[in-house]
């Protein structure tokens, strides 16, 4: 075993990985720049397939960095540089010849603030579906709207009202409209920034029993910064503190036996 | 002595004050062991404000009503001289004098004129002294009586700031009755207008405006159909908007959603130069280069363009117009929160889906108001239609074709030797009002829609 400590890293996202499982995404020594800012040092992070795997960290940390360079959405900002290397079930998203689109198409994401778009709550779900061509006919595009709002446990709530604009909804249900309208895509991957930031705790509550259901069918990276949370949803925790991976493992023993000191003292509450 | 002398002393008079008052209160503070309520340059301030009123009235009433003054004065002691005169006579008789005492008299002044001039004269002084004299007395008691007021307890500084609330009030308001007066200026004329036209020859296609002495020789006022007016104008709008709406939009898209941050920080201002150029070098330009470029590919194409053509004007009308579209479309695109563009690229939608698809509605109420206020401006301009058009009033859908427009009618109605009577000179002010009616309800309807627009974008 090397024991150089630049290697620690890699050591801690290989100790997080599954027993022979090939993980489903996996960031070998990302680091990203916002102009002058170096906001992402050398990560490095499996993300084990039909898990839920959740980002805490400080304010600031670059967490949400990190979740973006999974579907590339860290190009929306100018000056953006990214190195190292993203792949998805073996495949660099960053090679020259990948598609962004299709690759976003794959790697679905849900925001910080329910954003449905000031459209029909049908419409918002077939948006996706429509623009990828998913369904030949109406029949189709009406069943993977079915579909997408029954897996958002959305459907008995809505589907009296489908022609209505998906803005009128509560925040929590417009969150799992969003969250539905990503389903819909029928992504491998979903990435969650902090999803119920914005929501009271019953609203939260019905987002994280989604999220426990929806880990049989999608593989979903989540940034939290309540540590229940990542403690109630989540198998794997990575702690983010300064641009850099602090620690990676099991969340279980991420809250019951932290091996760095830094993650104990913010797990503690003493840091961030 | 004249309005700005007496302007200059009440300044005087209001510094002495504001020394006064400071002088006072500092006087009072140390007689009486206790703080003043406010700085001692606030009771310097509320001196000199109080004193300066009545001599702003004074100033006031001397510049814009002591003529009228005079004048009542001067036809009180004339009554008996004018009730012997016909009908009308007085203002005649009152005409001829003020032309005399200009030293421009329209004939040999009769001796009556001449004496009422002199009385004239001699009612001047008079007036102007009583003027000065009341409001200067009204001065230093005003400014007396706020030394007496001044004492530490009192809050000057709270009503030196109702003094500026009530400036700024004024100021607006005064904004406000300029717009009401023009309005009513424009209303009253319209009125006078549509005694010698009646309201359904508005109704026809015919315009054919003649000027008085042509009217005197055989009773014909012409006519004043201004259908032909208005359908060119609008015909003009649309060939602008049309030309300028799919670019201007365009434009936005790009400069909003594809440019890099260097490219739009050199090509914005460029654009916005556009807008910068006078119109009648739009004018001009459309005369000596587009009419004719459009005269030349109308005949490769066996058209039969005028050399002054409704799509000359239109074209170039587009060009002026395009930064105002592009840069109101612009804002409307950047309201569209960025949530939402990037829950559409998010789902693995291209720029362009998500322009279409997302942005474009979001921001619809906000490009409409655009185009409103667009052809509202085309609607108004002048210099270049003038130069583009034409001067026929063609009823027409033909763009080839010249028009004219219900600006291009004002300007030929009030332009050159016109007497401010006659129906032709009359008839320019009813086409304005129709044109503010016109332009004032699209700015409205724009104006409502962008502020739905806002209240939908907080939903």
């Amino acid at each position: 075993m090397n024991v150089d400590p630049s290697n620690a890293l890699m050591r801690d996202a290989e100790a997080a990985s599954a027993e022979g499982i090939p993980p489903k995404m996996v960031a070998r020594s990302v680091n990203v720049h916002y102009g002058a800012t170096h906001a992402l040092k050398d990560v490095s992070l499996d993300i084990q397939g039909y898990e839920v795997t959740a980002l805490i960290g400080p304010s600031g940390c670059g967490k949400s960095t990190v979740l973006r360079c999974f579907n590339r959405m860290n190009e929306m900002f100018e000056n953006t540089q990214t190195s190292g290397q993203v792949t998805i079930d073996g495949m660099d998203i960053y090679a020259r010849d990948i598609d962004v689109v299709a690759l976003r198409a794959r790697v679905g994401m849900v925001f910080q603030r329910p954003n449905p778009f000031p459209k029909s709550i049908f419409d918002n779900i077939a948006y996706g579906p429509r623009i990828h061509g998913l369904a030949e006919t109406k029949e189709d595009l009406e069943q993977i709207v079915e579909a997408s709002l029954q897996r958002a446990g959305l459907w008995d709530e809505v589907k009296d009202r489908l022609k209505q604009s998906g803005t009128a909804l509560s925040d929590g249900q417009q969150q799992r409209l969003c969250i539905a309208r990503a389903i819909a895509v029928q992504p491998e991957v979903i990435l969650m920034d902090e999803p119920c930031s914005a929501l009271d705790p019953i609203a939260t509550g019905k987002i994280e029993e989604l999220i426990e259901e929806l880990r049989t069918g999608f593989t979903i990276v989540i940034v939290t910064h309540s540590m229940q949370q990542a403690a109630r949803v989540s198998q794997r925790t990575a702690f983010i503190s300064r641009g850099e991976l602090g620690e990676y493992g099991p969340t279980v023993e991420m809250f019951t036996k932290p091996r760095h000191e830094r993650t104990k003292d913010y797990i503690m509450g003493r840091y961030g | 002595m004249t309005p700005s002398h007496l302007l200059s002393l009440g300044v005087i008079i209001s510094a002495c004050f504001f020394l006064f008052a400071r002088f006072r209160i500092r006087a009072a503070t140390l007689q009486e062991q206790a703080p003043s309520t406010s700085l001692p340059r606030f009771y310097g301030w509320y001196a000199a404000v109080l004193a300066f009123v009545p001599i702003f009235l004074g100033v006031c009433i001397w510049v814009f009503a002591s003529t009228t003054i005079v004048e009542i004065l001067l036809v009180n002691r004339l009554d008996s001289l004018f009730a012997s005169l016909p009908e009308g006579g007085r203002d005649r008789f009152l005409a001829e004098m003020y032309s005399f005492l200009d030293g421009q008299p329209l004939r040999t002044p009769s001796p009556d004129i001449a004496a009422a001039a002199n009385m004239l004269i001699g009612l001047r002084t008079p007036v102007v002294t009583t003027i000065i004299a009341l409001s200067t007395v009204g001065a230093l008691s005003l400014g007396f009586l706020a030394l007496r007021f001044i004492e530490p307890r009192f809050n000057a500084h709270a009503h030196i700031d109702r003094t500026v609330v009530f400036l700024l009030l004024l100021c607006s308001i005064l904004a406000i009755i300029a717009t009401l007066g023009i309005i009513l200026s424009l209303l009253f004329e319209t009125v006078r207008c549509f005694e010698f036209v009646s309201i359904c020859q508005l109704f026809s296609t015919d315009w054919l405006p003649r000027a008085g002495n042509q009217t005197a020789l055989d009773g014909d006022a012409g006519k004043y159909g201004v259908l032909a007016l208005f359908s060119g104008t609008f015909l003009i709008s649309f060939v602008a908007i049309s030309i300028a709406l799919p670019i201007g939009l365009l434009v936005a898209v790009y400069l909003s959603q594809y440019a890099s941050h260097s490219t739009r920080r050199i090509s914005k201002p460029m654009l916005e130069l556009l807008a910068g150029i006078p119109t009648v070098v739009y004018g001009f330009f459309a005369i000596v280069l587009v009419g004719p470029f459009l005269q030349r590919i109308g005949g490769f194409l066996g058209l039969d363009v005028a050399p002054q053509s409704a799509m000359a004007a239109g074209a170039v009308m587009a060009i002026m117009i395009i930064p105002y579209v592009s840069s109101l479309c612009d804002d409307a695109l950047s309201a569209v929160p960025s949530a939402l563009r990037n829950g559409s690229l998010a789902l693995g939608s291209t720029t362009a889906e998500t322009v279409l698809n997302v942005l474009l509605p979001a921001a619809l109420p906000g490009i409409s108001s655009a185009v409103l206020l667009a052809v509202s401006r085309t609607i108004g301009e002048t210099m270049i239609v003038l130069m583009a058009a034409g001067l026929a009033a063609n009823l027409t859908l033909n763009p080839l074709a010249s028009v004219t427009t219900v600006t291009v009618q004002i300007v030929q109605s009030v332009t050159g030797d016109v007497e401010f009577d006659s129906v032709k000179t009359l008839s320019a002010f009813m086409l304005g009002m129709l044109l503010f009616v016109t332009t004032l309800m699209m700015n409205v309807f724009a104006f409502s829609l962008r502020r739905r627009g806002i209240s939908h974008g907080e939903v």
